[in-house]
Order: C-alpha cells, then structure tokens, then sequence
C-alpha cells in the first residue's frame, strides 16, 4: 500500500498558499479594528477572525493528504513569523495549535472527504485553541457568559471561513 | 567533456499515458541520441505536455497517472520509481515559464539550491553556481531577489539552471509559450550549443516555426499518435504554426482619419524609477495599435498607465476617458459564479450588455460554468467580452493572443476586427509578430527602454530576425 | 566574496530563531512588569538598529493597539486600590498592571519578531532552519519558496484590486463573500506557478537533496 508521500509540488503549494494567505491578511487587521469599534469586538471577531483558519482547509481541500491542514497552517504561520508583522512569533505558536485542531477534522474524516461541511468544522475546531491562547495571553479573564459568547464567535467565524477555503479550493485546482 | 553516449540519449516505445486512463497519448516512440536533436510539434490539447510528464516519470509517480510502454533516458527507466530519483542528474530541463520555474528569491540561491540537491558542497555549488551565472552573464544581479531581474534575465536564469550540473540530455517542455522573440534566440542558443556538446536535445513546441531549421528529426502529435512529419505534409497542417506569416504592409489602411482617443508627449513610465519613455504616442479612433518589445520592457506597465492604474512619472495623458485594462491573466477579471452572470453584471453599459452572449461562441453550453473551470482561450475571450460590456471606447488588453491555439488565434483576430469596425480603438501589447501583420494599423516598437513609432512590416521582420527565424 | 556564508553574524539563524521563538512563548505568561520591560529594551534598540522603516511601522502598531487593551482592562480588571481617575471614572491599581502587564508583552513580542527579520536575511534564515536546526528539507524549501514569491504575490494581488475598481467594485473585500472572489484567481494564479515550480524543482533533484554527496572523483569528472 502506497504511503501518500509530500512530493516538491505539495511543498510549492504550501508555500503558495501561506503568501498568498499573508498578502491579503495584512490589510485584514485594520478592518478588523475598523469593525470592533464600529459593531464591537464580538461582530468584529465573527466576520473576522476566522481568517486565520483559512489556511488549514484550503491546505487540505487541495492536497488531500494526511497532515495538509496542519502543515498548510503551520507553514502559513511560519513565513507570517519571518516577515516584519506585529505579531512575530506568536503567530507560530497560533498556527501550531489551530493546525493541530483543524487536523483533527480531518483525521475524523479518515482523509478520505474533504467536502464543505468537514471544511467547516475544521475551521471552526480551530477556534478552540485560538481563544485559551488569547486568554492567556491577553489575560482575559472575562466572566463566563462573555467567554462563551467569543468562542462560540470565534468558531462560527472559523466555520465560515472553513466553507469558503472549501469553496476556493474546488476551483483552484 | 567526453560524454558516454549511452549516457546521451531519450527513447521511447510504445507509450501510452493518461491521467485516469492511458488515453492521451496512444503508442508513441521515439528515439534520440547523442547529439541528436528532436522536435515534437502539435496543435493544442493533443497532449505534448502529458507527453513531457509521461516519458519523465512525473505523471505516473507525482500524478497519479497511467503509463503503458517502455521509457529510457540516459540509461534510466523513469516509469520505475528508483530511477525517477536518479533521473535529475540524466537531464537538464526549460518549462514553459520562468515565473513557473525559479523557485529560490536569488540567481544564486537558485542555482546553489540546484547542485545541493546533486550532493555538492556548499563552497563547490557556489563556485559553479558563479560560473554558470557568468556564462549567462547575470554574474552581477547573483544577489538580486528574482522579481527585479527583466524578463529576458530571468528567461537567461533558468536556462542556466536547466544546465548548470552538466547533464547529457536536455529536455524543454514549451519554452516560447510566453516568452517573446529575444528569448526564442536565446533558447536557439542554447539548443545549439547543447547539440554541439554532444547533448541528446529534446524541444517539445506549438511554435515549431522558430526552431524547425535546428532539428532533422521532427515529429508531431495529434490525437495522441505521434508521427514523423515530412516536408510535404506542410501544406496540410493547418493548426500548427510552422510557417512564417507575412507582415502586410508599411502602414495599415486606416491611420490617420479619425480623432485622436489617446495621445501623450514626452511620457515616462514605470513604478517609482522610469523603465520606459515615449517621446510621442497616439492613437486614433477606430485603430489598432500594437505596442511591442520583449518581456519585461515595460508593454503592461504602459498600458496599466494609460488605464489609470498607476500615474505616469513624467508627462500626462490626454484623450477618451473611457478606457478599458484586460489583464494578462484572464482570472483576474472574474467576479461572478457564472458565465451569464458575468455577461449581465449590473454595473456594465446596458446596450453594450445586450450582445455580449452572442458573441461568446459557447455559451449555450457553458453559461451556468464557473469562469475558472473554463479552457485557457475560453477565459480570454470571456475576459475581452466583460471589456467590451463596459462599452469602453480604448480597449487596453495585456497580450491577448498568449497561449491560444491557432484556431482560437484566428477567432481573436475576427473578433477584435469587429471591435475596431464598431468605432472603438485597441492598443494590444504583444510580442507575437503575428498579430502585427494581421491585425496592427501602427505599431510602436521598444528598445533601450525608449519607445518609438515604427513600419509594420519593418517591426514584424525585425522580429523574425531577432528570434534568428529563417525566412 | 562569500555570497552564502552561513552566518557572520555573532548569533548564527538557527539559534536567533530558538532565541525569538523563546522570548514569545514567554512573554505568555510573563507577569512581571519589569522583567517584560528589560525584554523589550534590547529587542528594540536592536531592531531599529537593523530595520529601520521596515519594522518601525510595527511599534506604531503596537502603539496603536494601546487604547484597546486599556479599554480592555477597564471593562474587565478594574479593582484592587484607587489609583487615579480619569473623566470622572475611577482607576483602580489592577486595570493599570493589566494593561501594563499586557501591553509590554504585546511588546516583547514585536520587538522580538522585529529584532529577528530585521536582523537575518530570508535565505539565512532558510539555511537556519535546514542546516542548523534540521527542519525537513520540504519545509525549508517552502519557505524559501515563499519569499520568492512574495513580491509576485503582491503584485497580483494589487492588480486584482485595481481591476475590480475597473469594473466598479470596491478595492478591498469587507465581506467573506467578497474576500473570495480576491482569494479565488489569487490563489488560482499562484497553485498553476507553485504546481509547476513543483515539477521543476521535482526534476531538478528535489528528492535526492540531503542523500548523497558528490565524491571528489565525480567532480573531477566534470572539470574539463
């Protein structure tokens, strides 16, 4: 049985993807902040963060390997870490973690569907890991109602977005 | 250096490949050896490519594809796994594309990455790294990041890499397919010189016209079926370009009647440094103006400048305001889900609207279709008619007859006919001598980063010329 | 010339990079107000050294994410004693250490990722991260693969937005719906160059990369 080994094509489209991914995130944080101070921080998070997620299943969509989504938001994540952004390295320690969520959709799936609804919840597991870190790091103790509400922003905004890297994938390829 | 000549030479038997079922290619042998060439020619769609990917293994072991027969270069079977692997230091290969090619930010990573990759160190691969570099004299630019190196410069880079761990046999997968009459002469260079070493060339073309006279042996591929072609079987081909069009005359018929719709004095170019100046440019209603020079030269920045896209560093442009930009890649226009959609897009010209599916000459079957799932020339026509819906009096398209067959190409030269004849006026950027004698009423030639007006036929030979074409 | 030394530098990519990843991961959980502060410091001073404009637009950035976090500890950490008021609102001493605390590791890990791009160049951190600290070589050569294309990239995905401005649509999506018709042809675009680089750098040995190393004799072979 053949092992499903990453060739240098794999490679290119991982790498591909992570600027073309870095390109148009970019401008993204000043809609972002444009958005929290028109609508609020959770409106704002719900059209915006799931952004971040994009990389993990379009990843996979494309590649239909074992491991795509994680590398596809790793790789993402690491060239993010070695462009002159605000973010620097906590970008890496994001991208590892949400990779790893968005995986595990994936892997549940058995690699063999990469259809839109598997898509989605890869993109919204990823949301998971996404907000402890923003707790910790931000020291966001919020009370418990308020941080329901995040997170059940954060994966609606990562299903959304999962849908779509679905949705671009078909037509990438 | 002494080759081995087993070590030189391509062949192929029998072979048949597909990328679900072997029904591409259809029994196809050849053989090439030691400072031999062959050139396999064919129309669109007959599978050259999926030829190229066949014989090197590529298709069977990184696309999942079927492949029956028996292959051989340099004493190694591609088809067979183990000798995929090895199959690098057999050969030295030119794709399509420069930009589809290099793969590092530098020249020098490029080339340094290349012979790492063949186990040498990295004092050894810079060394050789710098020679190959000198020998296509970009020794200067081996630190630059690869986006600011001219077209021809990176065209000159890959055919140093494609060479620069000395294999015996070379094998090029379309390399005119975007490039322009300068780096055609380049590539002739490069046969010639590889044919000379002893190499085993392979050069698979839709354009065989600029190479015909460097090989003996020529095949072409159609359905599948690869055949030797005789000189006589010329005449029959008709989608094949194998010979040299006729550049009409010094001007075309209808310059000089008509107002100007574009004009502009002492203009200079370009994104923060100048790369192109014209001392006068023009252009008349109802004319088609070709701009013309190699890659890089400026073509797409001039015609970006005219549509507003970005502003001219020296000088101004006057003229009609309504002015239309279609980009080189087709993609970049789409918007809609559908076909229809995009051809009825509310923010289009009513009137203009109205026609538009009729001039797209597949739209009863294409027209619930993403516009990215259609065929490369399908997206072009359907990029200039989304122009045309916008019913722009200058149409500005970004090399429009790239990468379309000659049955499309001819559909190209109709259609923008049409245009012209309704009133309005296309500058088209080009390096395809073609569209200058079929379709240019004024052409403006550059050189030295300076543009100037020039004679059709002049400008036309010019390019045969430079490409080192026959006539 | 040395055009590829691995690094002259005094802190060779590889351990940069173990440096940089570090000091983030602690700035996580980092409470010290002072400790942070000696972070930044140094990181700082070194980046504008190294960087200039390139990373000076960071720390505006930065400064310019300040309102928020205070506005954050305000709504959500204020108690402990009354340190101030503003506007008639009191202040109290945990909203201050809160924004501190978290406003100076928003800045430790700027000034660190600053420090570090601006201090290596791309392909030295690419051979950092293959030679020294062994990184597959398919991920190191993504990533050189992706500063390559940066500018490329960049370039399309402006006259993407110029060409929807051409036709009358807004040059930058607000909607996810509108971000796909930018992600699609971006993307399209950039797979057909990565597939076919792919296949390039496939028959240009890719695999063999890292397995074998030419022999004296075998480079003899070649000298003419």
């Amino acid at each position: 049985m053949r092992r499903p080994s990453y060739t240098a094509i794999d490679y290119a489209v991982l790498g591909a993807i992570a600027v073309a991914f870095g390109i148009m995130f970019a401008p993204w944080w000043t809609v972002y902040y444009g958005l929290k101070s028109a609508l609020g921080p959770i409106p704002a998070k719900l059209i915006t963060y799931g952004l971040w997620f994009f990389p993990a299943p379009l990843a996979a969509v494309i590649l239909k390997k074992p491991l795509s989504a994680f590398m596809g938001e790793t790789l993402a994540a690491l060239v993010e870490s070695l462009i002159p952004n605000a973010g620097g390295f906590t970008n890496l320690i994001y991208g590892l973690a949400q990779g790893a969520f968005s995986e595990i959709a994936f892997a549940a799936g058995r690699y063999k569907r990469f259809g839109a609804f598997i898509s989605a919840l890869s993109g919204a597991l990823a949301g998971i890991p996404s907000v402890l870190l923003d707790a910790v790091l931000y020291s966001s103790i919020y009370p418990l109602g308020y941080m329901i509400y995040i997170i059940i922003a954060v994966m609606a905004s990562g299903a959304i977005y999962g849908y779509l890297a679905y949705l671009v994938g078909k037509v990438v390829k | 250096m002494r080759l081995q000549s087993d070590e030189a030479y391509v062949s192929i038997e029998e072979l048949s490949a597909g990328y679900t079922k072997p029904d591409v290619i259809l029994g196809a042998s050849l053989r090439v050896g030691k400072g031999e060439g062959a050139l396999i020619a064919g129309p669109s769609g007959s599978g050259k490519t999926t030829l190229f990917l066949a014989m090197t293994g590529v298709l069977s072991h990184l696309l999942e594809g079927k492949v029956e027969g028996k292959a051989s270069i340099g004493g190694l079977d591609p088809l067979k796994l183990e000798d995929y692997e090895l199959l690098p230091s057999k050969i030295g290969i030119v794709l399509q594309d420069p930009e589809k090619q290099i793969a590092m930010p530098t020249p020098i990573d490029e080339l340094t990455f290349i012979l790492e990759n063949f186990g040498y160190s990295r004092e050894e691969a810079e060394k050789r790294a710098v020679e190959a570099l000198k020998s296509v004299g970009l020794q200067s630019k081996a630190n630059f990041h690869v986006e600011n190196l001219s077209g021809g410069e990176k065209r000159r880079l890959t055919i140093a890499a494609s060479t620069v761990h000395d294999p015996p046999i070379l094998l090029m997968d379309e390399p005119t397919a975007s490039i322009d009459p300068w780096g055609i002469a380049e590539i002739r260079g490069l046969i010639r010189s590889s044919l000379d070493k002893g190499m085993a060339v392979l050069l698979i073309e839709h354009k065989p016209v600029f190479f015909k006279d460097l090989f003996e042996r020529i095949y072409i591929l159609r359905g599948g079926k690869l055949d030797k072609f005789e000189e006589k079987d010329e005449m029959s081909i008709r989608d094949v370009d194998f010979s040299v069009k006729e550049c009409g005359e010094e001007k075309g018929k209808d310059i000089g009647s008509g107002k100007r719709v574009i004009e502009a004095r002492d203009l200079a170019v370009g994104y923060g440094r100048a790369i192109l100046r014209a001392e006068e440019l023009e252009m008349r209603e109802g004319e088609i103006v070709a701009i013309v020079g190699p890659n890089g030269s400026g073509k797409t920045t001039i015609l970006k400048t005219i549509a507003g896209f970005i502003g001219p560093i020296e000088g101004e442009i006057v003229g009609e305001r309504r002015r239309f930009y279609v980009p080189q890649f087709p993609d970049m226009l789409f918007i809609k889900r559908t076909v229809e959609e995009e051809l009825r897009d509310q923010k289009m010209d009513p009137r203009a609207r109205g026609s538009l599916k009729d001039l797209f000459p597949w739209y009863s079957s294409l027209k619930s279709s993403n516009p990215f799932r259609l065929s490369h020339g399908q997206r072009r026509w359907l990029s200039i008619l989304i122009a045309l819906g916008y019913d722009p009096s200058v149409l500005l398209l970004d090399e429009p007859s790239s990468g379309l067959d000659l049955i499309l190409y001819n559909k190209l030269v109709d259609l923008l006919k049409r245009v012209k004849n309704s009133g309005k006026s296309v500058m088209i950027s080009t390096h395809d001598p073609r569209l200058i004698g079929d379709l240019a009423d004024r052409v403006y030639y550059i050189k030295d980063g300076r543009m100037a007006e020039k004679g059709k036929s002049k400008a036309c030979s010019e390019l045969y010329e430079v490409a080192g074409v026959v006539r | 010339m040395r055009w590829l030394a691995l690094s002259d530098k005094m802190l060779s990519p590889g351990a940069g990079f173990i440096y940089a990843l570090s000091l983030t991961a602690l700035a996580f959980i980092l409470r010290s107000e002072i400790v942070l502060l000696a972070m930044v410091i140094p990181n700082f001073l070194l980046s504008l050294y190294y960087g200039r404009k390139k990373v000076a637009w960071v720390y505006v950035l930065i400064l310019i994410s300040a309102p928020g976090i205070f506005l954050n500890a305000l709504f959500f950490s204020n108690y402990g004693t009354l340190y101030t008021t503003i506007l008639g609102r009191p202040i109290y001493s945990n909203c201050i250490s809160s924004f501190l605390i978290v406003f100076l590791r928003i800045a430790v890990i700027g000034s660190v990722g600053a420090f570090f791009v601006s201090y290596y160049t791309p392909m030295e951190i690419v051979k950092g991260l293959e030679k020294e600290l062994h990184f597959p070589k398919g991920i190191a050569f993504s990533v050189a693969y992706a500063f390559r294309l940066m500018p490329l990239i960049s370039k399309d995905f402006g006259e993407i937005r110029k060409v929807r401005k051409q036709r009358g649509y807004r040059a930058f999506p607000l909607t996810a719906g509108e971000f796909m018709t930018y992600a699609a042809p971006l993307l399209r675009i950039s797979y057909e160059r990565a597939f076919w680089t792919g296949v390039a750098m496939e028959l240009r040995g890719f695999r063999l990369r890292g397995k074998r190393r030419i022999s004296s004799r075998e480079q003899a072979r070649f000298e003419k």
